[in-house]
């Protein structure tokens, strides 16, 4: 397989490295993640506002990782099971949040789709957005009530990028990264 | 009706029901494990009052006080706390007495968007309370 994960997460670590996971991603994982972040986060950031911005980011992109990741079968690999990527950095004034899972390759037209639109929406259309997706959308069977991306974006001002890289015939690796 | 309440973790809120007194109270954090699992408790116990109530025809006697005082939600949580107003919101409709009281802490405080959002949605006035 000429995918190297190992590579991949090193890509990934630019900047200041403030905290950088990879393995599986578990309810019991968040927590702790959360603990540790949020006191090395009063550590580092003076703004409370920055602080909280970052912990309600983190908290939706490591329950979007959580809901949607899928597992590459045994056959191809040894990896962690609901194998998930996570990095905190400091670029200069901004902070970083990077993430990545596998998605089955026939996921990622819809999920590019989304990650466009929602891209392209201003500030006012993302707030309706929003709004509508919190009136009207059920919650999933994975438990995602589906605005955890809107939040982001709405969050950030769609400071948020993709990349999909094709692992094999079935299985792409789905990076996020997102700028506060 | 039995009161209801379940206390806080480091993730999820302390709930308070209490049906005598007509107060409802939601305090703390919300991010629980599994937001479905700890809000649809709530709601069933809400939909049994409410059903009661009607039965007996004594929604004329309803004057409940909500009151959200939360220091985090994650997105998810914002969508339950919504049907739990929509389920007020059936009271409400029906002649009722509620009020939505909504704590947050500065003006920068996401909370207090998210009450924002959240009393445009159901199109219930919440009084926002500024924490001392």
């Amino acid at each position: 397989m000429s995918f190297n994960i190992e590579k991949l997460f090193n890509e990934m670590k630019t900047g200041e490295i403030l905290l950088a996971y990879k393995g599986s991603i578990t309810a019991e994982l968040i927590t702790n993640v959360l603990g540790v972040v949020e006191t090395k986060l009063n550590h580092v950031i003076e703004k409370s506002s920055t602080k909280k911005k970052i912990y309600n980011i983190l908290v939706e992109s490591l329950q979007n990782l959580y809901h949607h990741v899928d597992d590459l079968p045994d056959s191809l690999n040894n990896m962690d099971v609901h194998f998930g990527i996570f990095i905190v950095a400091r670029d200069g004034e901004d902070y970083n949040i990077r993430t990545g899972n596998f998605i089955k390759t026939e996921k990622v037209g819809k999920l590019k789709e989304r990650f466009d639109k929602i891209k392209s929406l201003s500030k006012e259309e993302l707030k309706e957005l929003y709004r509508f997706v919190l009136n009207n959308q059920m919650f999933s069977e994975k438990g995602g009530g589906g605005l955890g991306l809107i939040d982001i974006a709405k969050r950030t001002d769609g400071r948020i990028s993709y990349q999909f890289d094709k692992c094999d015939s079935d299985y792409s690796f789905f990076r996020m990264a997102i700028i506060v | 009706m039995k009161n209801f309440y379940i206390e806080s973790t480091e993730y999820s809120p302390r709930i308070n029901i209490d049906f005598q007194q007509q107060k409802f109270e939601l305090t703390g954090v919300s991010r629980p494990e599994n937001v479905i699992a700890f809000y649809e408790s709530i709601i069933l116990k809400l939909d049994r009052f409410i059903d009661e109530t009607i039965e007996r025809g004594a929604i004329d006697d309803i004057n409940f006080s909500l009151k959200f005082d939360l220091r985090y939600m994650n997105s998810g949580s914002s969508k339950y706390i919504m049907i739990i107003l929509d389920r007020f919101r059936k009271l409400l409709d029906k002649n009722a007495k509620i009020k939505i009281d909504w704590y947050y802490n500065d003006l920068d405080d996401q909370i207090l968007e998210d009450g924002e959002i959240l009393s445009e949605v159901i199109r219930v006035p919440f009084n926002l309370i500024q924490r001392n």
